[in-house]
């Protein structure tokens, strides 16, 4: 059996990239063939042009993230089985004046206009479920994205370990660079924990600025104007060295107001960096009992809850205990055979 | 009745303006406006006689129109309502002891007293006999609404107004509630100052504004989220009502007669109160039922403010004379 994946882009290191090739081990695992295909000039090492996918094919799993002409192909492609892979669309209202929302408000239409083409979709969290639902989807199945957590246990890069071994306290966010991650109130609450709590600490914002430059310009200002000190945008690391920034820092902080599934939270979670993060869209889910939810951007009282988590002994290890708990329910040991499982009954 | 304004303030045209200021009074007297100061130089041909074509004026006081003001009173027949151009404070500390007794005498001599806050009417009693009201300021909140200040969505920014008064304070609540500021800037080196301020507190983002003209400035105001200005002048309070008029609440200490009226619940104990007013950021931005609750309130007092009122009130007291 052939079970091929399409997905509009391929990005070395991006979370949706490496779940594909995840999904692609198991699959092969399960003794059945499987290709992955992207547009014309998106391609990655082991992936194939999309225009070379000709006759008919016996299942695809389509990722959907973002519009793109890729659904538009795959409209015209005959395969037995066509399965959508939902990863949810970053809300086009954060992107105003960029290029990129047309692709967004593209992949909301083409999420509803699909719909009849997919035998059911997949997707990572019960509340990109409730946006499928919204659009009309039936046929649903939640699995969270398959992260193999044991890359994890690498030794981190030892000169970033070392050039930061201080009794500084770091903060950590780690995600792309993009306006629904809300990096300028991170910045605020940094500001205000810098500068009245503790002068000897550091922002760490550890992903990708390529694809809103003009966001990463305006945080940079920010940071400026505020006149703050140790902020550190560090753009795309090598693995090593975000295996570094986790394990250097005191906590995670996310003021992100839209994740469809978010690796940075569970890699904390397996990391052992107790997370603060705001209570909104799949967050809450993700963390389950664990971490610690805010639910209003009160600048003050979130900085003092980071204080907090920094020097009481008692509740950081409480925290950490609860999301080492959490993340058992991510582990490869447990996720990857639940796809083996829904493959063999979806495919077979 | 023929009424004159003699302020402080340069003369103005009274045809183009509808604004929150005290010239208001004369716009809405239908009447005429006197810079007070060029009586005193000599810079108008006429003597304080030709304040007699006028049966009523106003003189808003401050040091530099005591005299003008006794003067008036004493070589024509108008009849004079002396008007409180400041906080009392400014009467009662600021001026030297010359002027405060000239400032007595001109309480004692002028037919009546207008105030702007009401917590100053047992203070003026207690200087003259003569009958005292508060009258404030009119406000020509039908501009505002009809010409100044569409609906617009507002954005999370906190108007601070300006840095000349007690400006420390309010970057000191503003860094507190974390949110982006917005500043009138009384000069240039504002921005320069709070940049210098920013090493040492965590301010957030501030928006500079530059607005000499009211209609600029207010018309800045109609996309701020609320208004917070921590002031300790004991004042009528044109910020508040500024705030209220652009439907925004305003958190102020009560020694603005505006905001005790308008936003009751929005009063901080006094102008250093700075978790108080946190406090209040807070809720506004957690609650909406509150923010709409306290805007309900505003929206039904506004009536108190406007132009219809105003002179109702000054003619009250004129019919007290």
């Amino acid at each position: 059996m052939q079970i091929d994946q399409i997905i509009p882009s391929m990005r070395h290191g991006d979370d949706i990239s490496n779940a594909v090739l995840v999904l692609q081990k198991i699959i092969k695992d399960l003794g059945c063939e499987s290709d992955i295909f992207t547009q014309t000039g998106q391609q990655e090492t082991g992936t194939k042009d999309l225009s070379s996918l000709d006759g008919e094919r016996d299942n695809i799993i389509y990722h959907m993230f973002i519009g793109s002409r890729a659904a538009k192909t795959l409209a015209g492609i005959k395969a037995k089985r066509k399965v959508l892979f939902y990863h949810g669309i970053m809300p086009p209202e954060y992107f105003e004046n960029h290029p990129s929302q047309i692709y967004m408000l593209g992949g909301r239409e083409e999420l509803k206009k699909l719909k009849n083409q997919f035998e059911f979709a997949f997707t990572t969290t019960k509340y990109l479920e409730g946006e499928l639902y919204k659009e009309g989807y039936g046929e649903t199945c939640v699995l969270p994205l398959p992260v193999d957590l044991e890359e994890y246990d690498q030794e981190p890069d030892l000169q970033l370990m070392k050039a930061y071994d201080d009794d500084y306290t770091n903060i950590l966010f780690v995600g792309q660079i993009t306006p629904n991650k809300k990096l300028e109130d991170t910045i605020s609450v940094f500001n205000y924990y810098h500068k009245r709590l503790n002068p000897k600490s550091r922002l760490f914002l550890v992903g990708s600025f390529s694809s809103h430059a003009g966001y990463c310009q305006k945080l940079l200002a920010l940071i400026k104007e505020l006149e703050i000190k140790n902020v550190f945008l560090t753009g795309r690391t090598s693995f090593k060295k975000l295996l570094a920034y986790y394990r250097l820092s005191r906590v995670f902080l996310c003021m992100s107001e839209y994740e469809g599934f978010s690796t940075p939270l569970i890699e904390a979670m397996y990391l052992k960096v107790p997370i603060v993060a705001f209570n909104r869209a799949s967050v809450p889910e993700i963390l389950g009992e664990s971490g610690c939810l805010i639910n209003d951007k009160d600048v003050r009282e979130t900085a003092r809850l980071l204080d907090r988590i920094v020097n009481d002994h008692t509740k950081r290890k409480e925290m950490i205990r609860l999301q080492s708990k959490r993340v058992t329910a991510f582990l490869p040991e447990k996720v990857f055979p639940l796809y083996r499982k829904v493959f063999m009954l979806a495919f077979s | 009745m023929k009424f004159c304004l003699v302020s402080q303030t340069p003369p103005s045209d009274l045809k183009i303006k509808d604004v929150n200021r005290i010239t208001q009074w004369a716009a809405v007297m239908e009447g005429d406006h006197y810079n007070g100061m060029s009586f005193e130089h000599g810079h108008n041909s006429f003597s304080y006689d030709f304040f007699s074509e006028y049966d009523l004026v106003m003189v808003a006081v401050r040091h530099e129109t005591i005299e003008v003001g006794l003067k008036i009173k004493r070589q024509s027949s108008a009849r004079v309502v002396v008007f409180l151009d400041g906080e009392i404070e400014y009467f009662t500390s600021y001026i030297m002891g010359d002027k405060q007794v000239k400032f007595i005498e001109l309480l004692n001599t002028a037919d009546a007293v207008g105030v702007t806050h009401e917590y100053d009417i047992p203070i003026i009693k207690a200087m003259t006999t003569r009958p005292v009201g508060m009258v404030g300021v009119p406000f020509p909140l039908k501009r505002v609404r009809e010409e100044l200040c569409p609906q617009v969505e507002k954005k999370q920014v906190i108007q601070l107004g300006s840095m000349l008064r007690n400006g420390f304070i309010n970057l000191a609540a503003l860094s507190e509630i974390g949110l982006p500021g917005s500043i009138d800037m009384y000069s240039r080196k504002d921005e320069e100052y709070i940049r210098l301020m920013r090493k040492y507190m965590p301010i957030p983002q501030i928006y500079f504004n530059f607005t000499p003209r009211w209609e600029d400035y207010i018309t800045q105001l109609n996309y701020s989220f609320m208004g917070l200005h921590l002031d300790f002048r004991q004042i009528w309070g044109r910020f508040a009502l500024d705030c209220a008029a652009v439907k925004i609440p305003c958190i102020a200490p009560d020694n603005f007669y505006t905001q005790k009226r308008l936003f009751p619940r929005l009063c901080v104990k006094n102008y250093q109160d700075i978790d108080g007013a946190v406090k209040l950021a807070g809720e506004l931005l957690k609650k909406t039922s509150f923010y709409e609750e306290v805007m309900a309130y505003a929206e039904s007092q506004l009536y108190f403010f406007d132009n219809k009122a105003a002179k109702k009130r000054l003619l009250d007291l004129f019919n007290k004379i």
